[in-house]
Order: structure tokens, then C-alpha cells, then sequence
């Protein structure tokens, strides 16, 4: 190193290639955008309670195929064929495409799922296929869905319809059901409980009855919900991205729900 | 083992070398006060010496030619003066006079006062130009170093060159301590008034000074032999420090306690304090040494405590932690030779205060650290010097926890039984060759524990040039048997220390440049260029544990791989208007490979620039503003979502997030202003500083981490995204020191 009469040469030299330098620190997206296929789609055989009773107007069974995108929402995705299969005959249920575009409508970050989805299946069995009246207990069914040149398929087996019961001793209430066929687990929901909804694998719920009073609707019910291997393992493992399905992220899997009115108070 | 650290005990009993000669001196301040711990090197050669109590060195000078002394020491203004041949003599020593410094002192780091080749040198003084965060810190210095980074400035967790935030190693006096300090890693855990420096020691490692992999912390006590005291006080605590020397015998005493609870509880009230209680802590130091015929021995204790809740008031969880260190050591030297030996005893204890607690929430941390070693060193000819360490550690390490909440590391499983014992021998051998302007030394340590030995050869060599440039290079071989089991989070008891029988190894080089200018319009500047580069292998790494309760009695760990590599660009620039300006940036790259590819280290900040400005201003105070910028830390982006059945409301979909690239994207950068304003009396013969600062003046929000849900949440609804952990806030603060 020469000897410097100007010392601050030094120190102008350092900090303009220090700038130049910092200046070329970017920052890279924290989020990011996938062009993934999803799908989602859990059969089950029973439609979906209306919430003030009146039958509904069509099964409100639906799948939904998009791209995942980014996190936020996901857009919708052209379906050119989407088939489910049952496996022991190979008869082929009635699903119809209801073309969307754009991007999902999310409500407080969450989706739901009897409204938003872009394939529907009849409630009942006609000339081109079967209904959701078809789906029964047991049975195993395959899906195979071409979407945008993609072929995503999956397979799933809908599991045995739980009989709950209400068991009363003393001032404690106990809902218990047998063992549905094929169920890894089963979701309880009670109008009684603080709770929304507890996952278990046992076939006995004891209820808090902690919900106030306030927050009840006037009939009391308990609805037990038995999953399929497939829901189960989505639910309860956090850190999976698709469950019943290959080719795509998502879930193809089966649920089956009984519900059983509560004494009030 | 303390060679290195005792050479600022007592005068080197040197012989002279080839081509050189003994010169005998002595160094004292204006009112002829003896100066201890004076740096007194002859120009162009690589031959210091420093001085003992009584302020006398003997430095061994080339015997030809024009020489200059240069005499330095911290708070003294340098004095520089050529060495007429006839001086020096044994019976006729060279006296010398230092002048104070007027002003506090230049940059944070001290150009050529490092005591270990390719070390780094913080003052006590240095510390206090520092905005601090509530007061001064010698481990909130540090950042402002080359080659030490802080990716969470909430901690005092540090990462040397490169290494992970476990792989430093502190010495106090050369004894091995285990906490990082008080507030679990917030406030350093010494009274910044009883150090004296921090040696910091990156790049190479004596073999004779333990290490872990990223490097050792050497923070030497308060001058032996000064008399005086001080006493500071700060919005988080108070202390006092006094240390007085009688017929060769020193005693340095030094205290802090917390008033932050009873302050919280005065402010707040105390329903708030029983709710969200404060946490307590204080330290207290006592050196104790003598001056033998031919040596010096010493006595050491330090003990730290920290403590949170009131006896389960409130349900507040009553933690108490502390560490406490006893140590000795011992050094005599004769013309030819030195013999020092040094025990310490260290433990570190986190416990449940309470006795009321229910058992079963029991958590317990208790680390025994005794360790001793003798170092001979000799001199074999005019140009060699050859030491030898003989060594041993012990540690035994007991944990127990019935609900990891409290130590809030997920890779902890939730309940937790065990015991760990480990014995370690040590042995280190090295030659030292010293020329006219040359320095090398080759050694090698040898650890051996459970039937198994490790060698780790350590090679230095640094030259002074003409126009003062100096050089100096090293490669490193260490081992560590150590590691902590997660990274500690803000606020929690961090995670404890496992002994490792298969240690982590670490290989590294180090370079150093250096060039001092000399004075131009009263303007001095130094510039210093550093490199690094090093390679990690077998870094344990604990798995994540099941989140079941099953009790367990062993951590389970996985190994990886790391590399770091580095340059630094530094300058320190004084002014003859006494405007002081020290300024680093570092380009560092830092990588881990967890499985099959590397990936930047969650540590990993590309770019660093630290710069501290100092200006007097009328009035006799001191302006100093403090700024740190580096690159955000890694971090894992969201890639898209997955909807899945929500488990709480059937016939919702619940969004499931997807994760990118592990560590391929980056937080924002970071940004720090710090503004500390010192004023100066000197009434009578004492000295009172009172010092405002605000650290983070600039309000600014540094993110440490996002919860991406909230994330998504705070874009969806149109506003900015905060983070779920953020950085140092702005923290106003005000300090009192009386010096005597």
C-alpha cells in the first residue's frame, strides 16, 4: 500500500463502493404464486342440511378444481373432462362443468366449499350417469379429471354411515355410536358445545353443554361425522399437501354424517 | 493455558534474541502513578512487551539500527520516541511519561492493541461510546466488530464469523462461563465497570486458549493495581465498582442490581406487575490478587442471578436462573520461563423458585462446568519460544422439564428426564518463532474424550511492513462437544447445552491487513481489510421431538454441514477536532446443507455496515450516533395454499399454507440509529458523566419474523404487514457514572 497524503481518499472510495454494492441487495417475494393444480372434492351421500330447511336446489355436492396460485386464492381452473368411477361396476356418475374464471371469492380467508366449487353432481340418477343419491357406504370410487392438459387422479372410499345415540346418566349426557365401517375418525359437532367441532377417534363424546344458552339454536342437535382415510390424514397431518390424489395438490376423499336431536336445557 | 492472557501481568522475563537486546523501562501517567497494562512496542519489529503493576516492562528491541518506542494505552494519548543505544539498561530503566487523553477515546475497535495475533480489541471505554440498550454492554459493542453479526439484536446471541450462535465461547479472565446474561439473553450479564476489554478472537485461536467452533470471547477484568472506583447508574440498574491495591495485594469489587420490577410496580401498580411481572436480576464480581517474587496469584469469583415472579402471585411462573463461577489462577515466571495454571468451577442453574409449584410442571437446568490447566512456556533460542498446556474439563449437565413451554423450542419434547457427563483431556503443544518483523507459530491441541482423540493443528503467521502495514494470516482446525438443543426465542429461558461425545469440527483461514496513515491535517486514518473463509462439518442440530407427553431421557440429533465466507472492509478515522469515526462493512456469505443442497444459514446477512460517529460539540459534550444496516435474515416464503376440510366449522374449507424453498427468500433489510449524548464534569478529582441516548431512534420496525397467516390476513384487508416479532424498539435511556 502506497502512503496517502489525502486519508479521506480512502474513506470516499470505501463508502461509494459500499453504496454501489448495498444498492444491489434486492429483496426477494416473500410470497409466491404457483401454476399447480388443486382440487378439492370429499363425496358424501347425505346433501347438506339448508340452514332454514327448505330442500336445496341441487345436491350441493361440488368439486372444485383451480390453480393454487398464491396463498391468498386460488383461481379457477378449465376442466376439460371430469370423471368418478365406481370400482366395482365401473358406472360413471353424472358430474357436470360449470365454467368459472377469475379467482375464488374467500370469505374472512376461508372458502365455502357447497358453493364455490366449478364441477356439481345431480342429486338424482339420470340417462347420462348417476346421482349423488348413488353414492353409498363402502363403496370405492376413482376419479380422473383432465384439466388444462393436466390428468390429476385419486381415489377414495366412503365410509360407513355413523348411528349415534344419546345415553343419559344422571345429570351427564353421553353420545355414543358403533364403529362405522371404514372411518379413521369422526368429527362431533353439537349445538350443546362451546366447541365447534371435535376430531376423535373415539366412538363416545361426553357433552359440556358450555355453549350459553344464548348462543343455541331453538332444536338441539348432534351431528357425527365419520372420515375416510384420505379426510383423516389432511386434517390431522398438517404438513400435507394432498391426500387421495396424484397429480395435483388437494384432497379426494369421503364422509358420511348422522345427526340426533338433543334434549334442551 | 493463560499465557496469552497473563502477559499483562507482570514484565516478560525475556532473553535477548538473536540480533536483539533487553531494554528496561518504565511506564507512568504525568503525576508519576506506575501504568499498568501500557503497550510498549518497538517500531517495525514484531517485539511488544507490556507493562506490570508497577508499570515496569522489559522489551526485547533489535540491538542495530534506529529505533522507535511507541507506548499506548487505552484512555493515553500514544507517545512515540526514538531509543538512543545506551538506554534501557537493567540498572538504569527508560522511564516514560503518558499523557491523558482530554477527550474519550477513538473508534470501538483499537487499532494495535489486540494482545492475540488476528485478534480484536473493545475497551470499556470503547463499550460506553455505544448508544446502549438501557446501558452499556460490552456483547452490544460486539456487532460493530468485523465478522461478528447479531441477526436478533432482542438477544445477546452473537455468531462469529460465520458460526452458529452456540459456537461462541466467553472467557472471563480466562475462566469459561456458561450464561450469556441476564434477562435471558437481553442485558449482558457483567457490570461493563468491571471489564477492562474484550478480545475478541475470530480468525485464530491460540492452541492454548479454549474455543468452540466460531471463536472465543476473552473479557479481562479491570486493570490490576489501578485504585479508584465507580459508580453508574441507569434506567434498568444500578452498581459500583472499586478496586485498591496495598503492598502487592489488588482487590477489584464490583456490583449491579435491577430496580425494573419495584420501578414497574411504582409506575403500573401492582395488580399489572402480578399479571405481567417483571423480570430481576443483578451480578456481583470479586477479584482478589497478589503480587509473588516472581509471579502473581489470583482469586475469582463471579455470581449472576435472575428471577421472575413472585412466589406464584397472580399465577405468575416463578423462574429464577444465575450462573456462578469460582476461579484461580496462578503464573510464575523466571528469565526463561513461565508456569501458569488456572481451576475454575462454573455452574449454571435455571430452576422454579417456588416451592409451591405442582411438581409435575417441575422444570430444572443445571450445568456443571470445572475445568483446570497448566501452561509452561519457554524460551528455547534467540528467535523460538516453545508452550506446552496440559488440560481438563468436567462437565456434568442435568435437565429435567415436565412442560417445554417454558423453554418454547419446538424441537423439545414436551417432558424431559436426563443426565449428561463428559470428561475432556486436553493437550497443546506450540513453537513460536519471532524475528525482526515477523511472528509464526505452529501448534496443534489434542482433546480426547470417550476413548477417542482429536487433533486440531492451528498455524499463524503476520509480518509488519514498512509505513505501517501489518499483515497477518492464520489456518484453524477446532473442535466443539457441545451443542444447544434450539435456538433460544425472546423472553424464554433458552434452551440447554448437550455434551456431545462426537464433536462438530470446524476448518478455517483468516487474514488480516492493516495500514495506519500517518497524520495528515491533523486527520490519523486506519484502515483494515479482513478475510475469512470456513467450512462446518457435523453441526448437531436437534430433530424435532414428538409433541406427545411420553417422558423422555435423550434429545435426538441431526448432523449437517455449514461453510461461511467473508470480507470486511474497515476504517477508523480521528480528526485533530476530535471528531471520531469508525465505520465496517462486512460481505459475508454463510450456508447450511440439511440434506442435499446448500442453503443460506437462517443466520445468513450478506451485506453488514455498522459505522459509529463521534463529534464533540460546545459544552463538553459528546455526540455519538451509531448506525447498523444489514440484509433481512432467510426465511422461508409462502408459495401458494392448499384448502382442506376446516376442523372446526364442517362445509368450510380452511386455507393450509405452502411453503417455498426452505430459506430462499429474505425478511427485510435491517436499519438502526442509535443517538447518545455524554456530558462531562470534573468536579474535585472525581469525573461524573451523565449520558442520554435512544436506541432505534428512528421508530423503525425491524422484522424478525412473520406469522404468515396474519400475514395474508393484514394484505387482504389492505394494510402493511407487521411483524409477529420484531426487533428493538425505541428505547430512550439515561445513565449516571461518577469515576474516582
Amino acid at each position: 500500500m502506497r502512503h496517502s497524503n489525502h486519508p479521506w481518499r480512502h474513506v470516499w472510495a470505501a463508502a461509494a463502493a459500499l453504496l454501489a454494492v448495498l444498492g444491489c441487495a434486492g429483496e426477494r417475494a416473500l410470497i409466491g404464486s404457483s401454476d399447480e393444480p388443486a382440487i378439492y372434492l370429499v363425496l358424501e351421500r347425505a346433501p347438506q342440511p339448508a340452514p332454514d330447511g327448505a330442500p336445496p336446489t341441487d345436491s350441493g355436492l361440488r368439486a372444485l378444481v383451480v390453480t393454487s396460485a398464491g396463498p391468498q386464492s386460488p383461481s379457477y381452473r378449465e376442466v376439460e373432462s371430469f370423471a368418478l368411477r365406481r370400482s366395482r361396476d365401473g358406472a360413471n356418475f353424472d358430474w357436470r362443468i360449470e365454467p368459472a374464471t377469475g379467482l375464488v371469492p374467500t370469505v374472512n380467508g376461508s372458502l365455502d366449499g357447497p358453493v364455490v366449487g366449478n364441477v356439481v353432481l345431480p342429486w338424482t340418477t339420470t340417462g347420462t350417469g348417476l346421482g349423488r343419491d348413488s353414492l353409498l357406504a363402502g363403496e370405492t370410487y376413482e376419479l380422473r379429471v383432465v384439466s388444462e392438459g393436466r390428468l390429476i387422479e385419486g381415489t377414495a372410499t366412503l365410509p360407513g354411515v355413523p348411528q349415534p345415540q344419546l345415553q343419559v346418566t344422571g345429570m351427564t349426557q353421553t353420545i355414543v355410536w358403533p364403529r362405522a365401517a371404514l372411518a379413521a375418525a369422526y368429527v362431533l359437532v353439537a349445538d350443546t358445545e362451546q366447541l365447534g367441532a371435535v376430531l376423535t377417534t373415539d366412538t363416545t363424546y361426553t357433552l359440556r353443554r358450555d355453549r350459553p344458552a344464548s348462543q343455541r339454536p331453538p332444536t338441539l342437535r348432534a351431528t357425527v361425522i365419520a372420515l375416510d382415510a384420505n379426510v383423516h390424514a389432511m386434517v390431522t397431518d398438517t404438513t400435507r399437501h394432498a391426500s387421495g390424489v396424484r397429480g395435483a395438490r388437494g384432497i379426494f376423499g369421503g364422509v358420511s354424517r348422522a345427526a340426533i336431536e338433543l334434549p334442551p336445557g | 493455558m493463560m499465557c496469552v492472557v497473563l502477559l499483562s501481568m507482570t514484565p516478560r522475563q525475556v532473553a535477548p534474541q538473536g540480533g536483539a537486546r533487553l531494554v528496561h523501562g518504565v511506564v507512568t501517567d504525568t503525576t508519576g502513578q506506575p501504568l499498568p497494562d501500557a503497550r510498549v512496542a518497538a517500531i517495525g519489529s514484531a517485539f511488544t512487551a507490556t507493562t506490570d503493576a508497577r508499570g515496569r516492562f522489559i522489551l526485547n528491541a533489535p540491538r542495530t539500527g534506529n529505533i522507535e518506542l511507541q507506548i499506548r494505552k487505552i484512555g493515553f494519548l500514544g507517545l512515540t520516541r526514538p531509543l538512543r543505544p545506551d538506554e534501557g539498561g537493567q540498572d538504569d530503566p527508560i522511564r516514560l511519561t503518558l499523557h491523558a487523553t482530554p477527550l474519550p477515546l477513538a473508534g470501538l475497535v483499537i487499532p494495535g492493541e489486540r494482545s492475540v495475533p488476528l485478534g480484536q480489541t473493545v475497551t470499556r471505554q470503547s463499550v460506553r461510546q455505544v448508544p446502549p440498550l438501557g446501558e452499556p454492554d460490552v456483547m452490544r459493542a460486539l456487532p460493530f466488530v468485523a465478522g461478528v453479526s447479531q441477526p436478533n439484536d432482542l438477544l445477546n446471541r452473537l455468531h462469529f464469523a460465520g458460526a452458529s450462535a452456540d459456537e461462541s465461547l466467553i472467557l472471563l479472565d480466562g475462566h469459561p462461563i456458561q450464561s450469556l446474561g441476564h434477562l435471558s439473553g437481553v442485558i449482558g450479564g457483567f457490570n461493563v465497570a468491571a471489564v477492562d476489554r474484550a478480545e475478541l478472537l475470530l480468525h485464530h485461536v491460540p492452541v492454548t486458549t479454549p474455543s468452540r467452533l466460531g471463536g472465543t470471547l476473552l473479557l479481562e477484568t479491570r486493570e490490576r493495581g489501578a485504585i479508584g472506583g465507580e459508580a453508574v447508574a441507569s434506567m434498568l440498574s444500578s452498581g459500583v465498582t472499586t478496586s485498591t491495591a496495598h503492598r502487592g495485594v489488588d482487590v477489584l469489587a464490583s456490583g449491579r442490581l435491577t430496580y425494573l420490577d419495584a420501578l414497574s410496580r411504582r409506575l403500573f401498580g401492582e395488580t399489572s406487575a402480578a399479571r405481567d411481572p417483571i423480570p430481576s436480576y443483578g451480578d456481583a464480581m470479586i477479584r482478589l490478587g497478589g503480587e509473588l517474587a516472581e509471579g502473581r496469584a489470583e482469586l475469582l469469583s463471579y455470581f449472576s442471578r435472575d428471577w421472575i415472579g413472585q412466589r406464584e402471585r397472580g399465577g405468575a411462573r416463578a423462574i429464577s436462573s444465575g450462573e456462578g463461577l469460582v476461579g484461580a489462577r496462578f503464573v510464575r515466571e523466571r528469565q526463561h520461563s513461565r508456569l501458569s495454571a488456572r481451576a475454575s468451577l462454573d455452574r449454571m442453574l435455571v430452576a422454579r423458585a417456588s416451592a409451591t409449584v405442582d411438581p409435575a410442571d417441575a422444570l430444572a437446568l443445571d450445568q456443571h462446568w470445572a475445568s483446570a490447566a497448566i501452561t509452561y512456556d519457554r524460551d528455547l533460542t534467540g528467535a523460538l519460544a516453545w508452550s506446552s498446556l496440559m488440560g481438563a474439563d468436567s462437565r456434568v449437565h442435568r435437565h429435567r422439564w415436565s412442560s417445554s413451554a417454558d423453554l418454547a423450542a419446538p424441537e423439545l419434547p414436551v417432558r424431559f428426564r436426563a443426565s449428561d457427563r463428559q470428561t475432556l483431556l486436553t493437550t497443546a503443544h506450540e513453537l513460536r518463532f519471532t524475528a525482526r518483523s515477523t511472528t509464526a507459530s505452529l501448534g496443534a491441541l489434542v482433546s480426547s474424550t470417550g476413548g477417542r482423540a482429536f487433533l486440531a493443528p492451528r498455524f499463524q503467521v503476520g509480518a509488519a511492513g514498512p509505513g505501517g502495514t501489518t499483515w497477518q494470516f492464520a489456518l484453524d482446525r477446532r473442535y466443539q462437544f457441545d451443542s444447544q438443543a434450539g435456538a433460544p426465542l425472546d423472553g424464554e429461558v433458552p434452551p440447554p447445552f448437550f455434551l456431545r461425545e462426537r464433536p462438530r469440527r470446524s476448518d478455517g483461514l483468516g487474514v488480516i491487513l492493516e495500514r495506519t496513515s500517518r497524520p495528515f491535517a491533523s486527520t490519523q486514518l486506519h484502515l483494515s481489510v479482513t478475510g475469512f473463509a470456513r467450512t462446518f462439518s457435523g453441526r448437531s442440530v436437534a430433530l424435532a421431538a414428538p409433541r406427545d407427553s411420553v417422558l423422555r431421557d435423550a434429545i435426538e440429533f441431526d448432523r449437517r454441514d455449514g461453510r461461511a465466507v467473508g470480507l470486511s472492509i474497515g476504517t477508523t478515522a480521528t480528526t485533530g477536532g476530535g471528531v471520531r469515526l469508525q465505520a465496517q462493512y462486512t460481505h459475508a456469505r454463510t450456508q447450511e446443507r440439511p440434506a442435499d443442497r446448500w442453503i443460506p444459514a437462517d443466520w445468513d446477512a450478506p451485506h453488514q455496515l455498522a459505522a459509529l460517529v463521534s463529534i464533540p460539540v460546545p459544552g463538553r459534550i459528546t455526540l455519538t450516533t451509531a448506525l447498523q444496516y444489514r440484509s433481512g435474515t432467510p426465511v422461508t416464503p409462502v408459495e401458494t395454499a392448499v384448502w382442506v376440510p376446516s376442523s372446526t366449522s364442517p362445509g368450510r374449507l380452511d386455507r393450509r399454507l405452502v411453503l417455498g424453498a426452505p430459506n430462499s427468500a429474505r425478511l427485510p433489510a435491517y436499519h438502526r440509529l442509535d443517538i447518545a449524548l455524554r456530558r462531562t464534569w470534573s468536579p474535585g478529582r472525581a469525573q461524573v458523566t451523565i449520558a442520554l441516548q435512544a436506541v432505534n431512534v428512528l421508530a423503525r420496525e425491524n422484522v424478525l419474523a412473520y406469522d404468515w397467516n396474519q400475514y395474508l390476513r393484514q394484505l387482504e384487508f389492505g394494510g402493511r404487514p407487521r411483524a409477529s416479532r420484531s426487533a428493538t424498539p425505541l428505547i430512550p435511556s439515561i445513565g449516571l457514572e461518577v469515576h474516582w
